[in-house]
Protein backbone atom coordinates (compact mmCIF):
# COMPACT_ATOMS: atom_id res chain seq x y z
CA UNK A 1 0.00 0.00 0.00
CA UNK A 2 1.40 3.32 -1.42
CA UNK A 3 1.40 5.89 2.00
CA UNK A 4 3.73 8.43 2.03
CA UNK A 5 4.67 11.03 -1.23
CA UNK A 6 1.51 10.62 -2.64
CA UNK A 7 -0.29 13.61 -1.99
CA UNK A 8 -3.81 12.06 -3.88
CA UNK A 9 -4.31 9.39 -1.35
CA UNK A 10 -2.83 11.74 1.82
CA UNK A 11 -5.63 14.18 0.78
CA UNK A 12 -8.36 11.13 0.48
CA UNK A 13 -7.29 9.66 3.46
CA UNK A 14 -7.50 13.18 5.36
CA UNK A 15 -10.83 13.95 3.73
CA UNK A 16 -12.09 10.35 5.58
CA UNK A 17 -10.31 11.28 8.26
CA UNK A 18 -12.59 14.79 8.57
CA UNK A 19 -15.24 12.68 8.61
CA UNK A 20 -14.95 11.22 11.22
CA UNK A 21 -13.76 7.79 9.90
CA UNK A 22 -12.13 5.38 12.26
CA UNK A 23 -9.84 3.30 9.75
CA UNK A 24 -8.52 6.93 8.17
CA UNK A 25 -7.24 7.73 11.58
CA UNK A 26 -6.20 4.47 12.02
CA UNK A 27 -3.77 4.93 8.72
CA UNK A 28 -2.99 8.58 10.00
CA UNK A 29 -1.75 6.76 13.42
CA UNK A 30 0.38 4.16 11.53
CA UNK A 31 2.00 6.62 9.17
CA UNK A 32 3.03 9.47 12.02
CA UNK A 33 3.38 7.12 15.59
CA UNK A 34 6.94 6.56 15.16
CA UNK A 35 8.24 9.73 14.07
CA UNK A 36 6.60 11.14 16.73
CA UNK A 37 7.86 8.27 19.70
CA UNK A 38 11.22 9.26 18.43
CA UNK A 39 11.47 12.96 18.73
CA UNK A 40 9.29 12.59 22.17
CA UNK A 41 11.99 10.30 23.57
CA UNK A 42 14.53 12.71 22.84
CA UNK A 43 12.79 15.65 24.61
CA UNK A 44 11.51 13.41 27.25
CA UNK A 45 13.28 10.29 29.15
CA UNK A 46 10.18 8.85 30.09
CA UNK A 47 8.71 6.22 27.66
CA UNK A 48 5.54 6.01 29.49
CA UNK A 49 5.01 9.69 29.51
CA UNK A 50 5.66 9.73 25.85
CA UNK A 51 3.02 7.32 25.48
CA UNK A 52 0.75 9.22 27.86
CA UNK A 53 1.23 12.30 25.98
CA UNK A 54 0.63 10.27 22.11
CA UNK A 55 -2.04 8.95 23.74
CA UNK A 56 -3.54 12.34 24.81
CA UNK A 57 -2.52 13.31 21.06
CA UNK A 58 -3.82 11.14 18.76
CA UNK A 59 -7.26 11.21 20.97
CA UNK A 60 -7.33 15.09 20.85
CA UNK A 61 -6.79 14.76 16.98
CA UNK A 62 -9.89 12.84 16.78
CA UNK A 63 -11.92 14.60 18.82
CA UNK A 64 -10.90 17.76 17.76
CA UNK A 65 -10.31 17.31 14.00
CA UNK A 66 -13.43 19.51 12.71
CA UNK A 67 -11.55 22.65 14.06
CA UNK A 68 -7.81 21.67 12.73
CA UNK A 69 -6.96 23.64 9.84
CA UNK A 70 -3.63 22.10 8.47
CA UNK A 71 -2.81 21.01 5.17
CA UNK A 72 -2.58 17.24 5.24
CA UNK A 73 0.82 17.31 3.97
CA UNK A 74 1.92 19.73 7.10
CA UNK A 75 0.06 17.13 9.44
CA UNK A 76 3.88 16.22 10.74
CA UNK A 77 4.52 19.22 11.67
CA UNK A 78 1.39 19.66 13.56
CA UNK A 79 1.85 16.93 15.69
CA UNK A 80 5.39 17.03 16.54
CA UNK A 81 4.66 20.48 18.11
CA UNK A 82 1.69 19.77 19.59
CA UNK A 83 3.18 17.19 20.84
CA UNK A 84 6.19 18.64 22.41
CA UNK A 85 3.75 21.25 23.57
CA UNK A 86 2.24 18.34 25.57
CA UNK A 87 5.86 17.29 26.92
CA UNK A 88 7.25 20.28 28.10
CA UNK A 89 3.54 21.29 30.21
CA UNK A 90 4.23 17.89 31.65
CA UNK A 91 7.24 18.46 32.33
CA UNK A 92 6.82 21.89 33.72
CA UNK A 93 4.00 20.59 35.82
CA UNK A 94 6.51 17.52 37.67
CA UNK A 95 9.03 20.22 38.24
CA UNK A 96 6.27 22.75 39.25
CA UNK A 97 7.88 25.33 37.30
CA UNK A 98 6.91 27.88 34.58
CA UNK A 99 9.28 28.50 31.53
CA UNK A 100 9.29 29.34 28.27
CA UNK A 101 8.52 26.43 26.29
CA UNK A 102 11.71 25.54 25.27
CA UNK A 103 13.78 25.97 28.45
CA UNK A 104 12.67 23.48 30.15
CA UNK A 105 13.65 20.63 27.82
CA UNK A 106 16.35 19.61 26.58
CA UNK A 107 17.06 17.52 23.75
CA UNK A 108 19.06 14.32 23.88
CA UNK A 109 19.54 12.82 20.92
CA UNK A 110 22.04 9.25 20.78
CA UNK A 111 24.30 9.63 17.22
CA UNK A 112 24.02 6.71 15.66
CA UNK A 113 27.96 6.91 14.93
CA UNK A 114 28.72 6.28 18.39
CA UNK A 115 27.88 2.87 17.88
CA UNK A 116 28.87 2.21 14.22
CA UNK A 117 31.56 -0.36 14.24
CA UNK A 118 33.87 1.46 11.81
CA UNK A 119 36.46 -0.71 9.94
CA UNK A 120 39.44 2.37 9.72
CA UNK A 121 40.93 3.57 12.43
CA UNK A 122 40.63 6.79 10.94
CA UNK A 123 37.24 6.65 10.42
CA UNK A 124 37.04 5.94 14.51
CA UNK A 125 38.66 8.38 15.31
CA UNK A 126 36.64 10.80 13.07
CA UNK A 127 33.21 9.86 14.19
CA UNK A 128 34.47 9.84 18.36
CA UNK A 129 35.61 13.75 17.59
CA UNK A 130 32.09 14.22 15.82
CA UNK A 131 30.42 12.69 18.16
CA UNK A 132 31.85 15.05 21.21
CA UNK A 133 31.42 18.05 18.97
CA UNK A 134 27.68 17.27 18.28
CA UNK A 135 27.32 16.68 21.78
CA UNK A 136 28.54 20.28 22.92
CA UNK A 137 26.16 21.80 20.61
CA UNK A 138 23.10 23.85 22.04
CA UNK A 139 19.87 21.69 22.87
CA UNK A 140 18.04 23.64 20.44
CA UNK A 141 20.91 23.62 17.71
CA UNK A 142 20.56 19.85 18.31
CA UNK A 143 16.42 19.70 17.65
CA UNK A 144 17.50 21.75 14.50
CA UNK A 145 19.34 19.48 12.82
CA UNK A 146 17.59 16.20 14.37
CA UNK A 147 14.15 17.82 12.61
CA UNK A 148 15.71 18.79 9.16
CA UNK A 149 17.83 15.82 8.64
CA UNK A 150 16.10 12.85 10.77
CA UNK A 151 12.60 14.24 10.02
CA UNK A 152 12.79 15.90 7.15
CA UNK A 153 10.89 19.47 8.12
CA UNK A 154 11.02 22.47 6.14
CA UNK A 155 12.83 25.36 7.80
CA UNK A 156 10.04 27.29 8.20
CA UNK A 157 8.43 24.49 10.30
CA UNK A 158 11.11 23.83 12.58
CA UNK A 159 11.46 27.91 13.20
CA UNK A 160 7.54 27.14 14.33
CA UNK A 161 8.81 24.54 17.15
CA UNK A 162 11.42 26.10 18.18
CA UNK A 163 10.22 29.31 18.30
CA UNK A 164 12.57 31.06 16.58
CA UNK A 165 13.35 33.02 13.27
CA UNK A 166 13.62 30.72 10.07
CA UNK A 167 17.19 33.00 9.45
CA UNK A 168 18.40 31.65 12.85
CA UNK A 169 17.11 28.15 11.64
CA UNK A 170 19.02 27.77 8.57
CA UNK A 171 22.01 29.59 10.86
CA UNK A 172 22.29 26.95 13.78
CA UNK A 173 22.30 23.71 10.72
CA UNK A 174 24.32 25.24 8.98
CA UNK A 175 26.81 25.39 12.04
CA UNK A 176 26.50 22.67 13.09
CA UNK A 177 27.06 21.22 8.90
CA UNK A 178 29.91 23.46 9.47
CA UNK A 179 31.56 21.69 12.44
CA UNK A 180 30.91 18.50 11.46
CA UNK A 181 32.42 18.92 8.00
CA UNK A 182 36.07 20.92 9.44
CA UNK A 183 36.54 17.51 11.51
CA UNK A 184 35.86 15.47 9.00
CA UNK A 185 38.08 17.13 6.24
CA UNK A 186 41.11 17.78 8.96
CA UNK A 187 41.08 14.55 9.16
CA UNK A 188 40.82 12.72 6.10
CA UNK A 189 43.53 14.37 3.49
CA UNK A 190 41.38 12.74 0.25
CA UNK A 191 38.08 14.84 1.73
CA UNK A 192 40.01 17.66 2.99
CA UNK A 193 41.23 17.64 -1.00
CA UNK A 194 37.91 17.74 -2.11
CA UNK A 195 37.04 20.42 0.57
CA UNK A 196 39.93 22.80 -0.56
CA UNK A 197 38.78 22.31 -3.91
CA UNK A 198 35.54 23.98 -3.06
CA UNK A 199 36.65 26.27 -1.41
CA UNK A 200 38.54 27.57 -4.10
CA UNK A 201 35.59 27.77 -6.51
CA UNK B 1 30.53 25.61 0.51
CA UNK B 2 27.79 25.87 -2.74
CA UNK B 3 28.71 22.67 -3.89
CA UNK B 4 27.71 20.59 -0.46
CA UNK B 5 24.81 22.97 -0.32
CA UNK B 6 23.05 21.83 -3.03
CA UNK B 7 22.86 18.30 -1.79
CA UNK B 8 22.66 19.25 1.90
CA UNK B 9 19.61 21.70 1.41
CA UNK B 10 17.88 18.79 -0.78
CA UNK B 11 14.98 17.33 0.80
CA UNK B 12 15.04 14.54 -1.89
CA UNK B 13 19.03 13.77 -1.46
CA UNK B 14 17.95 13.91 2.73
CA UNK B 15 15.53 11.50 2.33
CA UNK B 16 17.87 9.31 0.45
CA UNK B 17 20.33 9.29 3.06
CA UNK B 18 17.63 8.83 6.02
CA UNK B 19 15.12 6.88 4.53
CA UNK B 20 16.53 5.20 1.35
CA UNK B 21 13.52 3.61 -0.73
CA UNK B 22 14.07 1.89 -4.08
CA UNK B 23 12.78 4.14 -6.33
CA UNK B 24 15.26 6.89 -4.35
CA UNK B 25 17.96 4.62 -4.74
CA UNK B 26 17.57 4.14 -8.56
CA UNK B 27 17.04 7.70 -8.93
CA UNK B 28 20.33 8.67 -7.19
CA UNK B 29 22.36 5.93 -8.88
CA UNK B 30 20.92 7.44 -12.36
CA UNK B 31 22.26 10.68 -11.09
CA UNK B 32 25.45 9.79 -10.60
CA UNK B 33 25.63 7.90 -13.54
CA UNK B 34 24.45 11.11 -15.56
CA UNK B 35 26.57 13.33 -13.52
CA UNK B 36 29.81 11.59 -12.97
CA UNK B 37 31.70 14.55 -11.99
CA UNK B 38 28.84 15.16 -8.84
CA UNK B 39 29.92 11.87 -7.63
CA UNK B 40 32.35 12.89 -4.92
CA UNK B 41 30.11 15.31 -3.97
CA UNK B 42 27.37 13.41 -3.47
CA UNK B 43 29.46 10.67 -1.44
CA UNK B 44 30.85 13.57 0.75
CA UNK B 45 27.45 15.39 1.58
CA UNK B 46 26.44 11.91 2.43
CA UNK B 47 29.35 11.13 5.03
CA UNK B 48 28.36 14.34 6.41
CA UNK B 49 24.93 13.74 6.74
CA UNK B 50 25.17 9.96 7.83
CA UNK B 51 26.73 11.95 10.56
CA UNK B 52 23.33 13.43 12.10
CA UNK B 53 21.36 10.03 11.76
CA UNK B 54 20.53 9.42 15.32
CA UNK B 55 19.64 6.09 16.75
CA UNK B 56 15.78 5.68 17.86
CA UNK B 57 13.60 4.09 20.23
CA UNK B 58 11.07 2.30 18.69
CA UNK B 59 7.74 1.52 19.53
CA UNK B 60 6.51 -2.47 19.19
CA UNK B 61 4.32 -3.53 17.02
CA UNK B 62 2.27 -4.57 20.06
CA UNK B 63 2.74 -1.54 21.76
CA UNK B 64 1.58 0.61 18.64
CA UNK B 65 -1.52 -1.40 18.74
CA UNK B 66 -2.22 -1.35 22.49
CA UNK B 67 -1.92 2.72 22.10
CA UNK B 68 -4.03 2.77 19.26
CA UNK B 69 -7.00 0.65 20.67
CA UNK B 70 -6.87 3.13 24.09
CA UNK B 71 -7.62 5.71 21.77
CA UNK B 72 -10.13 4.23 19.97
CA UNK B 73 -11.22 2.64 23.38
CA UNK B 74 -11.49 6.74 24.64
CA UNK B 75 -13.35 7.91 21.40
CA UNK B 76 -15.99 5.60 21.50
CA UNK B 77 -16.78 6.20 25.18
CA UNK B 78 -16.64 10.44 24.07
CA UNK B 79 -19.01 9.85 21.35
CA UNK B 80 -21.40 7.44 23.18
CA UNK B 81 -23.38 10.22 23.65
CA UNK B 82 -24.76 9.46 20.32
CA UNK B 83 -22.79 11.04 17.52
CA UNK B 84 -22.90 8.77 14.47
CA UNK B 85 -19.60 8.37 12.23
CA UNK B 86 -19.48 8.57 8.67
CA UNK B 87 -18.44 5.24 7.14
CA UNK B 88 -16.53 4.25 4.15
CA UNK B 89 -18.37 4.87 1.29
CA UNK B 90 -16.67 2.82 -1.61
CA UNK B 91 -13.55 4.69 -2.78
CA UNK B 92 -10.40 3.41 -1.38
CA UNK B 93 -11.98 -0.07 -1.00
CA UNK B 94 -8.15 -1.57 -0.50
CA UNK B 95 -7.39 0.83 2.52
CA UNK B 96 -10.75 0.54 3.72
CA UNK B 97 -9.92 -3.59 4.06
CA UNK B 98 -6.43 -3.28 5.24
CA UNK B 99 -7.72 -0.93 7.93
CA UNK B 100 -10.12 -3.17 8.81
CA UNK B 101 -7.82 -5.67 9.84
CA UNK B 102 -5.95 -2.87 11.92
CA UNK B 103 -9.28 -2.82 13.70
CA UNK B 104 -9.38 -5.95 14.75
CA UNK B 105 -6.01 -6.83 15.48
CA UNK B 106 -7.13 -3.50 17.85
CA UNK B 107 -9.74 -5.28 19.28
CA UNK B 108 -7.80 -8.56 19.28
CA UNK B 109 -5.38 -7.45 21.64
CA UNK B 110 -7.82 -5.13 24.20
CA UNK B 111 -10.35 -8.46 24.34
CA UNK B 112 -8.31 -11.26 24.79
CA UNK B 113 -5.35 -8.85 26.49
CA UNK B 114 -2.40 -11.06 24.92
CA UNK B 115 -0.61 -10.24 21.24
CA UNK B 116 -0.16 -12.69 18.98
CA UNK B 117 2.79 -10.87 16.99
CA UNK B 118 2.56 -13.54 14.18
CA UNK B 119 -1.10 -11.78 13.32
CA UNK B 120 0.98 -8.53 12.37
CA UNK B 121 3.55 -10.65 10.39
CA UNK B 122 1.23 -12.13 8.05
CA UNK B 123 0.65 -9.50 5.54
CA UNK B 124 -2.85 -8.70 7.04
CA UNK B 125 -2.48 -5.39 5.17
CA UNK B 126 -2.41 -6.37 1.72
CA UNK B 127 -5.33 -5.88 -0.69
CA UNK B 128 -7.09 -8.66 -1.80
CA UNK B 129 -5.33 -9.48 -5.06
CA UNK B 130 -7.16 -10.37 -8.41
CA UNK B 131 -7.26 -13.92 -8.76
CA UNK B 132 -4.83 -15.20 -6.11
CA UNK B 133 -6.99 -17.31 -3.83
CA UNK B 134 -4.30 -17.80 -0.73
CA UNK B 135 -4.44 -19.54 3.02
CA UNK B 136 -1.57 -17.98 4.37
CA UNK B 137 -0.43 -20.06 7.77
CA UNK B 138 1.36 -18.90 10.67
CA UNK B 139 4.38 -19.65 10.05
CA UNK B 140 4.90 -17.66 7.05
CA UNK B 141 3.90 -20.06 4.51
CA UNK B 142 1.98 -19.27 1.64
CA UNK B 143 -0.32 -21.57 -0.27
CA UNK B 144 -2.26 -20.87 -3.44
CA UNK B 145 -5.29 -22.29 -3.86
CA UNK B 146 -6.41 -23.22 -7.74
CA UNK B 147 -9.39 -24.57 -7.64
CA UNK B 148 -12.06 -21.81 -8.35
CA UNK B 149 -14.00 -23.41 -5.46
CA UNK B 150 -10.94 -24.92 -2.93
CA UNK B 151 -11.63 -27.36 0.19
CA UNK B 152 -9.14 -26.68 3.05
CA UNK B 153 -9.90 -28.87 6.15
CA UNK B 154 -7.47 -29.61 9.05
CA UNK B 155 -7.93 -32.66 10.50
CA UNK B 156 -7.91 -34.82 13.26
CA UNK B 157 -4.03 -35.55 14.19
CA UNK B 158 -3.27 -31.76 12.84
CA UNK B 159 -3.11 -32.72 9.57
CA UNK B 160 -3.65 -29.52 6.80
CA UNK B 161 -5.48 -30.81 4.13
CA UNK B 162 -5.77 -28.25 0.65
CA UNK B 163 -7.71 -29.72 -1.95
CA UNK B 164 -6.90 -33.30 -1.39
CA UNK B 165 -3.40 -32.81 -1.01
CA UNK B 166 -2.21 -33.30 2.48
CA UNK B 167 -0.02 -30.31 3.24
CA UNK B 168 1.53 -30.91 6.55
CA UNK B 169 0.90 -31.49 9.80
CA UNK B 170 0.65 -28.49 12.33
CA UNK B 171 3.17 -28.27 14.81
CA UNK B 172 2.27 -25.38 17.08
CA UNK B 173 1.29 -27.13 20.59
CA UNK B 174 1.90 -24.82 22.81
CA UNK B 175 -0.93 -23.56 24.47
CA UNK B 176 -0.14 -19.46 24.28
CA UNK B 177 0.57 -19.70 20.74
CA UNK B 178 -2.25 -18.32 19.01
CA UNK B 179 -0.89 -19.24 15.74
CA UNK B 180 -3.30 -17.33 13.13
CA UNK B 181 -3.67 -18.40 9.55
CA UNK B 182 -6.16 -16.42 6.88
CA UNK B 183 -7.53 -17.34 4.16
CA UNK B 184 -7.89 -15.04 1.27
CA UNK B 185 -10.55 -15.54 -1.35
CA UNK B 186 -10.77 -12.83 -4.23
CA UNK B 187 -13.71 -12.07 -6.02
CA UNK B 188 -14.97 -14.92 -8.61
CA UNK B 189 -14.09 -17.85 -6.05
CA UNK B 190 -14.89 -19.13 -3.18
CA UNK B 191 -13.75 -22.08 -0.57
CA UNK B 192 -15.07 -24.30 2.14
CA UNK B 193 -13.44 -24.77 4.97
CA UNK B 194 -13.28 -27.64 8.17
CA UNK B 195 -11.75 -26.13 10.97
CA UNK B 196 -9.71 -27.89 13.35
CA UNK B 197 -12.89 -28.10 16.14
CA UNK B 198 -15.02 -29.68 13.05
CA UNK B 199 -17.02 -26.39 11.98
CA UNK B 200 -17.67 -25.85 8.86
CA UNK B 201 -16.89 -22.69 6.98
CA UNK B 202 -17.79 -21.45 3.53
CA UNK B 203 -16.13 -18.21 2.60
CA UNK B 204 -18.07 -16.25 -0.01
CA UNK B 205 -16.09 -14.59 -2.96
CA UNK B 206 -14.57 -10.81 -1.66
CA UNK B 207 -13.89 -12.47 1.94
CA UNK B 208 -11.04 -12.91 4.34
CA UNK B 209 -11.11 -15.43 7.28
CA UNK B 210 -8.59 -15.02 10.17
CA UNK B 211 -8.11 -18.23 12.38
CA UNK B 212 -6.40 -20.24 14.68
CA UNK B 213 -4.40 -23.33 13.73
CA UNK B 214 -5.58 -24.92 16.92
CA UNK B 215 -8.30 -23.21 18.94
CA UNK B 216 -6.60 -22.75 22.41
CA UNK B 217 -8.13 -20.88 25.65
CA UNK B 218 -11.93 -20.73 26.52
CA UNK B 219 -13.43 -19.62 23.44
CA UNK B 220 -12.81 -20.38 19.30
CA UNK B 221 -12.59 -16.77 17.91
CA UNK B 222 -12.17 -16.13 14.40
CA UNK B 223 -12.15 -12.78 12.41
CA UNK B 224 -14.36 -12.26 8.98
CA UNK B 225 -14.03 -9.59 6.21
CA UNK B 226 -16.95 -10.55 3.99
CA UNK B 227 -19.37 -13.28 3.86
CA UNK B 228 -19.09 -16.73 5.14
CA UNK B 229 -21.90 -19.62 5.96
CA UNK B 230 -20.55 -21.20 9.58
CA UNK B 231 -22.07 -24.97 10.64
CA UNK B 232 -20.36 -24.79 14.00
CA UNK B 233 -19.86 -27.94 15.84
CA UNK B 234 -21.47 -27.75 19.28
CA UNK B 235 -18.97 -27.39 22.35
CA UNK B 236 -21.32 -25.82 24.75
CA UNK B 237 -17.56 -25.45 26.81
CA UNK B 238 -15.81 -23.38 24.23
CA UNK B 239 -18.56 -21.15 22.37
CA UNK B 240 -17.60 -20.36 18.97
CA UNK B 241 -17.89 -16.41 18.11
CA UNK B 242 -17.24 -15.03 14.74
CA UNK B 243 -16.13 -11.37 14.96
CA UNK B 244 -16.12 -8.59 12.41
CA UNK B 245 -15.51 -5.28 12.27
CA UNK B 246 -18.07 -4.26 15.08
CA UNK B 247 -20.02 -6.95 16.36
CA UNK B 248 -19.28 -10.31 17.73
CA UNK B 249 -21.35 -13.13 17.08
CA UNK B 250 -21.58 -15.71 19.43
CA UNK B 251 -23.36 -19.21 19.63
CA UNK B 252 -22.32 -22.56 20.80
CA UNK B 253 -23.40 -24.56 18.06
CA UNK B 254 -25.69 -23.41 14.68
CA UNK B 255 -25.74 -22.71 11.58
CA UNK B 256 -25.71 -19.04 10.45
CA UNK B 257 -24.76 -16.62 7.75
CA UNK B 258 -23.32 -14.04 8.18
CA UNK B 259 -22.38 -10.85 5.47
CA UNK B 260 -19.72 -8.45 6.34
CA UNK B 261 -18.48 -6.94 3.30
CA UNK B 262 -17.06 -3.62 3.80
CA UNK B 263 -18.82 -1.51 0.93
CA UNK B 264 -21.71 -2.23 2.30
CA UNK B 265 -23.19 -0.09 5.34
CA UNK B 266 -25.14 -3.11 6.95
CA UNK B 267 -24.07 -6.32 8.17
CA UNK B 268 -26.10 -8.97 8.15
CA UNK B 269 -26.88 -12.27 10.21
CA UNK B 270 -29.29 -15.12 9.29
CA UNK B 271 -29.63 -17.70 11.83
CA UNK B 272 -30.89 -21.43 10.02
CA UNK B 273 -30.57 -22.89 13.11
CA UNK B 274 -29.73 -22.92 17.08
CA UNK B 275 -29.24 -19.33 18.51
CA UNK B 276 -26.66 -16.98 18.63
CA UNK B 277 -26.00 -13.66 20.43
CA UNK B 278 -24.99 -11.07 18.46
CA UNK B 279 -23.12 -8.32 20.48
CA UNK B 280 -21.85 -4.61 19.72
CA UNK B 281 -18.68 -3.36 20.13
CA UNK B 282 -19.49 0.11 22.12
CA UNK B 283 -17.11 1.88 23.79
CA UNK B 284 -14.27 -1.03 23.59
CA UNK B 285 -16.93 -3.58 25.40
CA UNK B 286 -19.62 -5.73 23.62
CA UNK B 287 -22.34 -4.84 25.73
CA UNK B 288 -25.12 -4.64 24.01
CA UNK B 289 -26.33 -8.46 23.05
CA UNK B 290 -29.58 -9.33 20.42
CA UNK B 291 -30.38 -13.07 20.66
CA UNK B 292 -31.34 -14.15 17.39
CA UNK B 293 -34.14 -16.69 16.87
CA UNK B 294 -34.22 -19.28 13.86
CA UNK B 295 -35.14 -17.88 10.44
CA UNK B 296 -34.37 -14.12 11.62
CA UNK B 297 -32.22 -11.74 10.04
CA UNK B 298 -30.57 -9.15 12.01
CA UNK B 299 -28.96 -5.93 9.88
CA UNK B 300 -26.99 -3.52 11.87
CA UNK B 301 -26.56 -0.41 10.05
CA UNK B 302 -23.46 0.93 10.63
CA UNK B 303 -23.88 4.13 10.25
CA UNK B 304 -27.02 4.51 12.73
CA UNK B 305 -25.35 1.51 15.01
CA UNK B 306 -29.08 0.23 15.50
CA UNK B 307 -30.08 -3.26 14.63
CA UNK B 308 -33.32 -4.53 13.26
CA UNK B 309 -33.98 -7.86 13.08
CA UNK B 310 -37.01 -9.85 11.18
CA UNK B 311 -38.30 -13.13 9.95
CA UNK B 312 -37.05 -14.03 6.43
CA UNK B 313 -36.58 -17.01 4.58
CA UNK B 314 -32.79 -18.27 4.94
CA UNK B 315 -32.95 -20.08 1.81
CA UNK B 316 -32.32 -16.30 0.44
CA UNK B 317 -29.22 -16.36 2.56
CA UNK B 318 -27.85 -19.26 2.53
CA UNK B 319 -28.20 -21.20 -1.05
CA UNK B 320 -25.04 -19.61 -2.42
CA UNK B 321 -22.94 -22.26 -0.46
CA UNK B 322 -24.63 -24.66 -2.51
CA UNK B 323 -23.80 -22.52 -5.89
CA UNK B 324 -27.48 -21.31 -6.41
CA UNK B 325 -29.02 -17.78 -5.44
CA UNK B 326 -32.74 -17.29 -4.31
CA UNK B 327 -34.44 -13.78 -4.41
CA UNK B 328 -37.54 -12.92 -3.04
CA UNK B 329 -38.76 -9.33 -4.18
CA UNK B 330 -34.35 -8.69 -4.15
CA UNK B 331 -33.80 -5.31 -6.01
CA UNK B 332 -31.12 -5.75 -8.70
CA UNK B 333 -28.96 -3.46 -7.05
CA UNK B 334 -28.40 -5.81 -4.66
CA UNK B 335 -28.74 -8.98 -7.00
CA UNK B 336 -26.00 -7.60 -9.37
CA UNK B 337 -23.49 -7.01 -6.61
CA UNK B 338 -23.68 -10.67 -5.30
CA UNK B 339 -23.13 -11.54 -9.03
CA UNK B 340 -20.15 -9.16 -9.40
CA UNK B 341 -18.56 -10.82 -6.19
CA UNK B 342 -19.18 -13.85 -7.41
CA UNK B 343 -18.09 -13.67 -10.89
CA UNK B 344 -15.76 -11.40 -10.62
CA UNK B 345 -17.34 -9.17 -12.82
CA UNK B 346 -19.22 -5.52 -13.12
CA UNK B 347 -22.22 -4.20 -13.68
CA UNK B 348 -23.57 -0.61 -14.82
CA UNK B 349 -26.88 0.87 -15.16
CA UNK B 350 -27.52 3.09 -17.97
CA UNK B 351 -30.38 4.42 -15.94
CA UNK B 352 -29.56 4.21 -11.56
CA UNK B 353 -33.97 3.70 -11.28
CA UNK B 354 -33.05 0.36 -12.92
CA UNK B 355 -31.24 -0.82 -9.95
CA UNK B 356 -34.96 -0.57 -8.06
CA UNK B 357 -36.38 -3.15 -10.14
CA UNK B 358 -37.30 -6.21 -8.37
CA UNK B 359 -37.33 -9.32 -8.86
CA UNK B 360 -37.83 -13.28 -7.41
CA UNK B 361 -36.48 -16.63 -8.08
CA UNK B 362 -33.78 -18.63 -8.30
CA UNK B 363 -30.79 -18.64 -10.02
CA UNK B 364 -28.12 -21.50 -10.71
CA UNK B 365 -24.70 -20.34 -10.47
CA UNK B 366 -22.68 -23.04 -12.02
CA UNK B 367 -23.94 -21.83 -15.33
CA UNK B 368 -21.21 -19.07 -15.93
CA UNK B 369 -22.18 -16.32 -16.43
CA UNK B 370 -23.38 -15.07 -19.44
CA UNK B 371 -25.99 -17.35 -18.86
CA UNK B 372 -26.94 -15.48 -15.83
CA UNK B 373 -27.22 -12.74 -17.42
CA UNK B 374 -29.55 -13.79 -19.71
CA UNK B 375 -31.75 -14.82 -17.15
CA UNK B 376 -31.84 -12.17 -15.19
CA UNK B 377 -32.19 -10.11 -18.44
CA UNK B 378 -35.43 -12.38 -19.01
CA UNK B 379 -36.87 -12.19 -15.25
CA UNK B 380 -36.23 -8.58 -14.68
CA UNK B 381 -37.38 -7.83 -18.15
CA UNK B 382 -34.01 -5.37 -19.29
CA UNK B 383 -31.75 -5.76 -21.45
CA UNK B 384 -27.86 -6.75 -20.34
CA UNK B 385 -25.32 -5.70 -23.13
CA UNK B 386 -21.63 -6.78 -22.56
CA UNK B 387 -19.50 -4.20 -23.19
CA UNK B 388 -15.99 -5.40 -21.97
CA UNK B 389 -14.27 -7.95 -20.67
CA UNK B 390 -15.96 -8.21 -17.58
CA UNK B 391 -18.19 -5.35 -18.11
CA UNK B 392 -22.01 -5.80 -18.79
CA UNK B 393 -24.54 -2.50 -19.13
CA UNK B 394 -27.98 -3.25 -17.34
CA UNK B 395 -30.51 -0.77 -20.54
CA UNK B 396 -34.32 -0.76 -20.36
Amino acid sequence: MKVEGDNDYLQKIWTRFKSGDQEAFAVLYNLHVDHLFHYGTKLCKDEDAVKDALQELFLELFLKRGKIKVAPENLKFYLLLALKRKLVKKLQSDRKITHDINESVGFEPQYSIEFQIMEQEKDAEINLKVTNALKQLPAKQKEAIYLRFNEGLEYTEIAGILEITVESVRKQVHRALKSVREIIGNESPLLLFSFLLKKDK
Amino acid sequence: MEQLSKYIENKNFILWVFEPTNELEAWWKQFENDHPEEKINIQHSRRVLLKFRTTNQNLTEEEKILLFSRVLRRVEFKQRSGISRNLFTGFLKYAAVALLFFSIGALLFYKQNQFNPQFYSQKLAEPIPENSAKLIRANGEDILLKQDKSVIKYEAGGKLVVDNDTISTVISKNPKDLAMNQLIIPYGKTSELLLPDGTKVFLNAGSRLVYPEIFVGKTREVFLVGEAFFDVKRDEDHPFIVQVDELRIRVLGTKFNLSAYPADNVVETVLAEGKVLMEQNNAGLFDKAIEMAPNQLASFDRTTKKTILKTVDTDNFILWTAGMLKFESTDLNRITKRLERYYNIRFQFSDPMLGALRISGKLELKGGKEEICERIASVASVKIVKRGDNLYEILK
